[in-house]
Formats: C-alpha cells, structure tokens, sequence
C-alpha cells in the first residue's frame, strides 16, 4: 500500500469517527480541556530566572551556578544620583542617598541590602589604617597639639580652661598643612556650636542636648564614581522567582521610595538601573507590548475571518477548536515539565500565528465545498479527506521546526520546542477532528435556514501567473535589483538596543557607562587565597579592556607597617586612659565671661584671615560661632550667678572627651587589619562558602556592544580560562542561542525536505515546495538590509516560524493543483486559504511593530515582512513554477504524439 | 696644538653659563603679599608642603620657602638671603620690582579668575563720588600708595581726596566704615566675592571699580635661567592635578598661567 493510499484510509476513517459520533468528540474534547486547564492551575508554575534558561551542565552556566551559589546573589539595583560640580551638589547627593535609604529600610523583607556608603566604625577598630599616609601625619600633628592641652585639661577639667584652650589652640601656628585642612575645620567650628548651643541652653535653664561636641560622629564616604558625577547606591532586592518580573514587588517600593525622595529634593535628579531592573522593565514593556498586540490581533484576525469567511460562526468554531488545543497544550506542559520559562511562555502565540491557519483551510474548503452545492455532510468530508493531507504535511514540517531544538543546551528554547511542536500538534488533532464534528453539529442545526457560503478567491491572479515567464523574469530582475540589500543585513547582540527607548533604566544604564566609563556589568574570578588574588588582579589590570577590579586586597588598607609606625607616633601623644574622675568646681561667670572675651578675640582674627582670603562658606559658619559666644557673654554679662546651672553640662563634658580620647586612644593601638578583622557584611562580599574569594573584574567601556564584550571576555580568558559572571553568560547565552537557531532552521529544512519526499517520493515535487520558502527568504533579507533591520536574540525567533508556514503554503498549493489537474487554482478556495494563513500571521504580528520594545516591535516587522515575502512567494512564484512545468511537460507530449 | 687648545678653552667658556645653570641645585622661593593675615611662622606648613610637593616633581633640587606680608620685612630677607623665585602682590611687584630686577614668568590664578580687580566700598549713605570721599580709606593692598593709586584710580595719591591705609583687617575696616572712623575700604575680588555672603554687605555700596588688572605675578628674581622652564611646567600643570588640589586651596589660588605681557608697563606709567 503506497503512502497516499495510506493516508486516504486514515482520513476516510478519521470522517466515520466524525460523522459517527461528533457530539461525543466534542464533549471528549471539552472534558480534556477542563480538566487540563484544572490541572495547569493547580499545578503548572513559572519560572522566571533567567539563569535556568540554560542548561546547568554547559561549563559557563555550571560555573556561573556554582559562583551564585558560593558567593550568593549579588545582581544589584543601582540607585544613581546625579551631581554636578558644586558643593552644595554633593552635600544634596549624600542627603539625598541617605533620605532613599532610611526609606527602603522600612521593608527588609523587600531590600535584602543597601551599600551606598561606610563609615569608619563599618571598617571595625582598625579603620584608622584607611586613612592615607599623609592624612595620618595630619592626625599626628595634630595629637601632638592636642595630647598635651587634652592631659592638662581632664585633670583640670573646668569648663572656662577649656575655652582658653581652644583659644591658644586657635592663636598658635599649624603645625603641618594637614591641620588646616578646610574640612577640619568645618567639623571643629560645627563641634563648637554644638557646645556652645548647650550652654545657651543650660543658661536659661533648659535642658541641653547632649552630646555637646559629637566626638563619636565619625564622616561616611559616600559612593562617588571617581567623576564625581554620581552617586551610586547599590541595593540588594528580595527575588521571588514564581513570579514573571522577579523583583515586582521590591522594585514597585524602591521605586515609590525614590518617587518620594524626589518630591523631597526636587532638584536632584535621580534613576534605577542595573540587570534586575533592565530585565523587570523588559519584562514590562514586553508584557505590556504584547498584550495590546494580542487585542489588536484577536480583533483584527476575527474582523478579517468574519469579512473573508462571510459571518461569525465560522470564525467561532476555528477559535474554539484552537482555545481547546490550547488548553490540552497546558495540560501537556503540566504532566511533562511542570513549568513555562521565560520562553516557553509564549507558546500560545505561536499556537495562534501556526495551529489557526489548519483551521482556515478546512474551513475554506468547507465553504467551497457548500458553494459547490453540497450538502454539510459532503463539505464536511470533503474538506477533511482533501485538505487533511496538506494540513497533516504542513503541520507536521511546523512541528519539525520546533522539536528540532529539542537536544539543544539552551534550555529554554528546548522547552519552548517541546510545548511549541506537540502544541501544533494538538491544534492538527483539534481542527481535523474536533472543528469538523463542530461543523457538523452546527451545520445540521441550521441546515434549512443557511444559504450556502459565498466564495471569495482571488481569480484576477490567475492571468498574472499564466505568463509565467515574463512574471518569473520580471521578479527576477526584482531580487536582482533588491541584491546590495543582502549584503547590508547584520547581526545586533546589543541587548540594551532591544530595550524600549526612553526608558529610565536603559538611560541611567547609559548615563552610568558615559560618566564613569563602567557599566553594572562585572566578571568575576575566583582564587584561593589572597596571594593569588594580588597576583590576578595585577594580571587583570594590565588588560585594556579592564577598567578595574574589585576584590577583599581593595577592603585591606595599603602600606599597614609605615602607617602603624605614623599611629604608634601619634599615639605618644595622647594621654593613656583611663581617667580618674575629677570634681572640678563648679563654673564662675566671671571666669567663662573672661574665658569667651578671649575665644572671640581669637575668632575674630581668624574671620580677618578667612576674610583677606575670600573663604566664604568658612565666613559664615564663624559668624554664627561668634554669634553664639556673644549671647553667651551677654547672658553671662547679665546673670553672672547662671554659671552655676553649667555644673552638669561641665561634667558631661568631661565625661565626653574622656571617652573621645579613650576611642582615639584604641583606635591609635589598634593592630594592623587582617581579613579576619572586617566586618562580615564586607567579608562576605568577596569569601564564599567554601573559602575561596572572588575578583570582581569591571570592563572598560560599553559592553553592551557584543564586540567589546566580546574583546573583554578575551582578554579576560587569557588571565583566567575559568572567568565567569553576567558577561561571560550574556556572551555565551548569545552565541548559544545563535548557534541553537541556526542548527534548528538547518536541521528543520532537512526533516521538512525528508517529509516531502516521503510524502512525494518526488524531488521535482520537494525542490518545488521549498523554492518559494527559499525565494521569501532572499526578499526578506534584501528588504531588512534595505529598511536597515537587523537581526538580534529577539527577532531570530521568526525564521523557524516563518519556514514553517512558508512550506505549509506550498503543500497546499501543490496539493490542490495536482488535485485539479494542474486546472484554475486560483478559482479554488485554496490560494485563499492560503494567504488567509499569511494574513493572519501578519496581522497577528503588526500589532508588536508598533511596541516600545525594539526586541519585540523587530520581532513584528521581520515577521510582518517574512509573512509577506512568503505570501508574494507563494502566490506569484509557485504558481508560475507549476505552470511553466506543466506548459513544458505539455509541450514535450505534443512533440512526442506528432 | 695652540689652535685645538685655544678652541677647548673657547668651547669651554661658551658652554660655562649653561652648565652653571644645569647645575643649580636649590630652588628657594618666598610668598610676598604685604596685608595678608598672619606671618612667617604660622604660614610656613604651607610653605614647607608648596616646596615638598615642587620637590617631588623637579628631582635633585632643594627646595624651601618662605612668606612674608610686611614689605620692610621682606625686602629685610630678600637682601640677606635672595631667593631665586617668588610670588609677590600686584602693588609689591609695581613698586619693587625693578629694584629687584623681577622677570615675571607665570601669573596666579586667585579664585580661577585671570584677572584682578578692586572695589571701593562706603557707607550705604555716604557720597557717590570718590572725589568727594574724605578721609582715611583702608585696604590690604594699600601698603604701597602709589602703586595703589596708580592701580585703583590710575592716579597719585597726591591727587586724591582721601589718604591711603594699608591694614590687615579689612573686616573690622568695614565695620568701622559703618561706625563713621574710616571713609572706604578697598577690596580685591575676592574679598569682594566673600563680602556679599555676609549681612554686612546690605550697609555697604561701591562707588569705584578699578579696571581689570593683572593678578599677581609669579617672578624670577634675577636673569632666568634654564630652571624656570621645569618650573613653570610644573606649575602650570598643578590646576589638572588631583594631588595639588589642597595644596592650591590652602594657597588660595587655582592654578598658574602664563605671566601677563602687560606687567612691566606699570612700571613705565607709574608717576
């Protein structure tokens, strides 16, 4: 029994099966379907970590893996805070970093970690080592000023030798120009007017506020890029990987935290970017995009069904049949894998551009079949037993294409393949079993009251291609003439060009690469000890594409034996604690009146200085100092007796410097830093579980541009074959997927040529089906070199479907003309059919040209062109191939028979 | 053999000049700007870490500084131990200078201004005219009268209706311009600058503004030699260094550019 016959006898059985019981089909149908739908409620979940979208045995995905597991989830949000070059920029920057944070700590359970600044008591007791050498030789200077007064004084203790201290302190030379820094100076004028605001306080009575002097207040380095240009904040958020965007939650917070900080501050600009937020973002305005594409579609394709397929019944029964295949494919993905990825969940698109168009042929055929006179029944089986083997072929090819990555290491798109290919192949099991049972049922409902279907062809085509010479020469001359386009056709990586513009991530993304020449991208190696990790990063550092690294040697202060030599100085210095307490007595007014006469002499020399020298910020902290010690020698002028009420405040004073001198005293001791020394939080930043450390190695530069990445990881590899990180997985996942694609559409011709000739035993007849494909194929890249659209990881993703439906266009050309005898295909329903496929398609996809995201709206347009580029190819060379074959095979007979 | 030694001996009196200059092994530089707050003592850690940071960057020489802001004093210094470079005040160069013999080779960047200017300053309520002022108007830069004149008004202090007054205080001049004991007060740009920051500056109003003048001048006291040019590359390139930033700040200057051509014409044009 041959193949055809084969086939013959299945359809003639699969029409008893129809005609015998379509009810009961029905109902079974809709019974799977519940209970599918029920079960993928139940049970089916997403994953939406991208890091599971490639098979954990790949070595760059097995290392990355095992580097997250190690060292934890370190793929931060970045906060960035614009700054200009003033002063009063920076001071806003920092208040505006630390309003942010104050806010995301109200919800730990949504911000696991915020770094955007350190302290000195963050670096532990031996932070003083931090410190440069020179800033340390300041510190000395001025404890060798400061040790001897300080002695003096807590053995003294009155409140009015303080003051005459800080007099003399103020009238004597600098010892080195350290100490006249301008930043010491504005902390110790701030240290004073705290002081001195206690004492007006405790004067009139009133409780002061303690502390008086903020000795223990230590500065906060804030997180500047070495421009100065930002201020980085790095936040950690909570992930939660059953959802679609991951970082939902968090992001919705950190973002309506930043909202209000800039209400607060509105003249500092501020964004989020970083990968969290580049792929929440993608993923919303992909979600978003694709949503209003899929109305749009619905709409639009159920308007075109209802115009070409003349009603709404039709139209519904095809849609049923699809929505049921659909459901039974979510039953499938819930028995076999239990979950959709974030590509696989596009599944049910691609049911609706593939398994509808089985649909529109049966219909058609139906219809042409009643226009023809016949009767339900004889429509029905008609368009199964003749259409059934084109649809079966041509889905069959589509499924080809999608199980053809089924072996592949990017799991995702194998996932997407299982679920995509056994999904088309329930939507050929639903609109050759269930949707002519539904036909049927329908039809035999409204027998007497339906007047046979109109049927809509496109006939005018039939002379256009019965020149067929002229027209091939002519379409020749065309792609001829279309040929320099081919050779502008490029492939674009940049995954940040398939962002939607406009968007805030993608612009501070950008924002943070121009100003600090550094993206939020980093590689990272391991090593085992922090002798290797020396050695590598000085290894890393000589690489041009390296702008820096990032390791535990950046947390440990540099020069530690000089600097414990300059602290062992300045520690001779300082009296040794403890301190008896003393009782000194109680303060006289005369004495503190005299004591601050002193002090604002001094003061108002040094405002002389700062004057003559144009220091006006400094000017105007002084004036407020001096206005305060003029209250306070007014007050005491007045109530000489009020001193009395400064007995607590003397004490606390005394109390304060003590444990000043006593912190300064142990940190001068402390002993140099080990690793062992720092706090966890930084520790465990750079040590994983198992004891190694990791090097955080930043490109130079763009590496959002695939050569760039691609130069880095080069380099990299040449330091360290095992570099791993986002770069390393964003270049391999590219190529993989590259590679993935490419071997699918290869692999996917060979099976569907294989098909063909099974189904044909013709290689005229295989040749045939796939020279149209071949021909939409060379216009598509002509014109995308043309309209400069290129390829990228987003679009690639048509040309499987694009070669599906383009071969499922031939086979059914080329199956109605041989059931013509080669005879006015263009009066069949057929080419209708046909292009209705292509059109729905086409449809379907436009709606994403219009999309924010470039990934997605270049998706739309190189599948909108595909779609017509296959159409034009189907309609215009196919036929015109047929008919100069059979011209030819005509010709040579009536040569023969003469 | 006569003509080879006497063209050695040619050969080697040519080249004598520039080897001692090659040779020089100290670069001693003193800071004169009579009016400018404190003295010798208490400005020598700036001095001490300007010459440092020079000395970091022109190997092999010694470097050392000083600062004085009174004109006895200094010329005093300059007599008994030259230096062999400085940075003066506009009127001490005016006056001084070619006594000096100074060549100017950079100019100072105050502020990052390139140029200088001086305000006079009266009461709110005093007159318009500095030719109706009467009195004593007090300035840092009055030091030297007649360079002063020549600068502010581009006259004699003869001329003027008022007398001139060097002081150290130009704040408490100010104050006691509103308390009627001083008729003005002169000030250079930035204490201008720094003026209209405070409340002070509501009691006040200018009545002259000098044309704009050159700052003050980087010298060379003497013949330059083959030293200044390692010199001045030096520091011209302190404003793009990162290292020099709090050195500048602590100087009260943003930098050094070329010396300005017009300097030695005050010299002719002073009366």
């Amino acid at each position: 029994m041959t193949l055809k016959k084969l086939q013959e006898k299945m359809f003639e059985k699969l029409w008893e099966l129809v005609a015998a019981a379509p009810g009961r089909l029905v109902a079974a149908a809709l019974l799977l379907a519940a209970i599918s739908v029920l079960g993928a409620v139940l049970f089916l979940h997403l994953d939406s970590d991208q890091d599971r979208l490639v098979s954990p045995d790949v070595p760059f995905q097995k290392r990355y893996l095992e580097h997250l597991q190690n060292f934890g989830d370190q793929e931060y949000i970045y906060a960035v805070i614009e700054v200009d070059e003033t002063a009063e920029s920076r001071e806003q920057a920092r208040q505006f970093s630390d309003a942010l944070a104050e806010r995301l700590k109200q919800r730990p359970d949504l911000v696991e970690a915020i770094y955007y600044r350190i302290s000195a008591t963050d670096l532990g007791e031996g932070f003083l080592y931090y410190a440069s050498e020179q800033e340390l030789e300041g510190i000395a200077a001025a404890t060798r000023t400061l040790g001897p007064l300080t002695d003096q004084w807590l053995q003294d203790g009155r409140l009015s030798r303080f003051i005459d201290q800080l007099s003399a302190l103020l009238g004597a030379p600098a010892e080195s120009a350290q100490a006249m820094d301008g930043e010491f100076f504005g902390t110790a004028l701030g240290a004073l007017q705290g002081l001195f605001d206690a004492m007006q306080a405790a004067l009139e009575g009133e409780d002061p506020a303690e502390p008086y002097l903020h000795l223990e207040a230590d500065a906060d380095q804030y997180f500047f890029t070495e421009s100065e240009r930002l201020l980085v904040m790095r936040l950690l958020p909570v992930k939660d990987y059953g959802t679609m965007d991951v970082i939902a939650e968090p992001l919705a917070f950190i973002r309506q935290s930043l909202a209000e900080t800039r209400a607060e501050f509105p003249q500092t600009r501020a964004g989020l970017t970083g990968r969290p937020v580049l792929q929440a973002d993608e993923m919303s305005t992909t979600d978003r995009d694709m949503r209003r594409a899929s109305v749009l579609a619905v709409t639009l394709v159920g308007l075109f069904f209802m115009v070409i397929l003349r009603g709404w019944l039709r139209p519904l029964l095809i849609i049923t049949s699809l929505l049921l295949a659909m459901a039974w494919t979510f039953g499938f993905t819930t028995a076999t894998l239990g979950v959709l990825n974030l590509l696989s969940i596009v599944f049910a698109l691609v049911l609706i551009g593939i398994g509808v168009d089985f649909g529109v042929h049966v219909v058609m055929r139906f219809i042409e079949g009643r226009h023809g006179g016949m009767s339900v029944e004889q429509a029905v089986r008609t368009a199964l037993v003749q259409t059934g083997p084109g649809v079966l072929l041509g889905a069959v090819t589509s499924v080809c294409a999608f199980y053809a990555v089924l072996g592949s290491d990017f799991r995702g798109l194998a996932e997407l393949g299982l679920i995509g290919g056994t999904g088309i192949l329930f939507c050929l099991i639903s609109m050759l079993v269930v949707l002519p049972s539904l036909l049927l049922l329908v039809g035999k409902r409204s027998r007497r009251a339906e007047a046979p279907p109109r049927l809509v062809t496109v006939s005018f085509l039939e002379g256009v291609t019965d020149r067929s010479g002229l027209l091939l020469g002519l379409l020749l001359l065309v792609t001829l003439l279309l040929a320099p386009g081919l050779a502008r056709t490029r492939f674009n990586y940049n995954l940040l060009e398939l962002q939607a513009r406009g968007l805030e991530s993608v612009e501070y993304e950008h924002l943070l690469i121009e100003a600090s020449g550094e993206s939020t991208w980093y590689a990272i190696s391991v090593v085992e000890d922090l002798e290797q990790a020396a050695i590598m990063r000085q290894r890393f550092l000589e690489l041009p594409s390296v702008a820096g690294v990032e390791s535990l040697l950046d947390l440990l202060p540099k020069g530690q034996e000089r600097k414990a030599d300059i602290l062992s100085r300045a520690l001779s210095a300082v009296p040794s604690p403890p301190f008896a307490a003393i009782v000194p007595p109680p303060p006289k007014g005369a004495e503190l009146y005299t004591a601050l006469a002193g002090l604002q002499n001094r003061l108002e020399d040094l405002e002389e200085q700062l004057f003559a020298a144009g220091a006006g910020d400094e000017l105007i902290l002084l004036g407020n100092l001096l206005e305060r010690v003029t209250s306070l020698r007014e007050t005491l002028s007045g109530q000489p007796d009020s001193a009395a009420r400064l007995v607590d405040l003397q004490e606390g004073l005394w109390q304060e410097v003590a444990a000043g001198v006593t912190r300064l005293h142990r940190w001068l001791e402390a002993d140099p830093v080990t690793v062992q020394d720092l706090p966890p939080s930084l520790r465990d930043l750079f040590i994983g579980r198992d004891g190694r450390m990791q090097l955080k190695v930043v490109p130079v530069g763009d590496v959002w541009q695939f050569d760039l990445l691609e130069a880095f990881v080069q380099d990299l590899r040449r330091v360290d074959e095992e570099v791993s990180g986002v770069p390393v997985t964003v270049l391999e996942s590219a190529r993989l997927m590259q590679r993935t694609f490419l071997s699918a559409a290869l692999l996917t011709l060979v099976l569907v040529s294989l098909l063909l000739w099974l189904a044909s035993r013709s290689l005229r007849q295989v040749v045939l089906t796939l020279l149209p494909l071949a021909v939409s194929m060379v216009w598509l890249l002509q014109l995308m070199g043309w309209l400069g659209l290129s390829f990228n990881l987003a679009n690639f993703f048509a040309i499987p479907i694009l070669i599906a439906i383009g071969v499922d266009g031939s086979v059914h050309f080329i199956a109605r003309w041989k059931e013509n005898g080669g005879r006015s295909l263009f009066s069949t329903s057929t080419p209708m059919a046909v292009s209705l496929s292509f059109f729905t398609t086409m449809i379907g996809f436009s709606g994403l040209v219009l999309g924010h995201h470039r990934g997605l709206a270049s998706l739309g347009a190189v599948m909108v062109l595909g779609s017509a580029t296959g159409l034009l190819s189907c309609l215009l060379v196919l036929p015109a191939l047929l008919k100069l074959g059979a011209a030819r095979r005509l010709k040579g007979e009536e040569d023969s028979g003469s | 053999m006569m003509k080879s030694l006497v063209c050695l001996v040619a050969a080697l009196l040519l080249l004598m000049p520039l080897s001692v200059a090659a040779e020089e092994d100290s670069l001693d530089f003193v800071v004169i700007h009579p009016g400018q707050p404190g003295n010798p003592v208490s400005a020598q850690p700036v001095m001490a870490a300007f010459a440092d940071y020079l000395q970091d960057r022109l190997a092999d020489v010694a470097i050392a500084g000083r600062y004085y802001n009174r004109t006895e004093e200094a010329l005093t210094a300059l007599a008994s131990e030259p230096p062999h470079w400085g940075i003066v005040s506009l009127g001490f160069f005016i006056e001084e200078g070619q006594s000096l013999a100074l060549k100017p080779i950079a100019s100072t960047r105050p502020d990052g201004e390139e140029r200088e200017r001086l305000y006079l300053l009266v009461a709110a309520d005093s007159v318009d005219d500095w030719r109706q002022l009467e009195g004593s108007v007090a300035g840092t830069m009055l030091f030297q009268h007649r360079a002063a004149a020549r600068l502010l008004l581009e006259t004699t202090p003869e001329e003027l209706p008022f007398a001139l007054e060097g002081t150290f205080h130009p704040l408490r001049a100010l104050r006691q311009v509103l308390r009627g004991e001083l008729a003005g007060v002169v000030l250079d740009r930035p204490q201008f600058q720094a003026l209209q920051d405070l409340p002070l500056f509501q009691q006040l109003k200018t009545i002259h503004m000098s044309a704009e003048l050159p700052t003050a001048p980087v010298v060379w006291f003497g013949k330059p030699t083959e030293a200044v040019q390692p010199l001045v590359t030096v520091l011209q390139a302190m404003a793009d260094d990162p290292q020099a930033a709090g050195l500048l700040t602590l100087l009260q200057n943003q930098g050094f550019g070329p010396p300005d051509p017009c300097l030695a014409d005050y010299w002719e044009e002073l009366p």
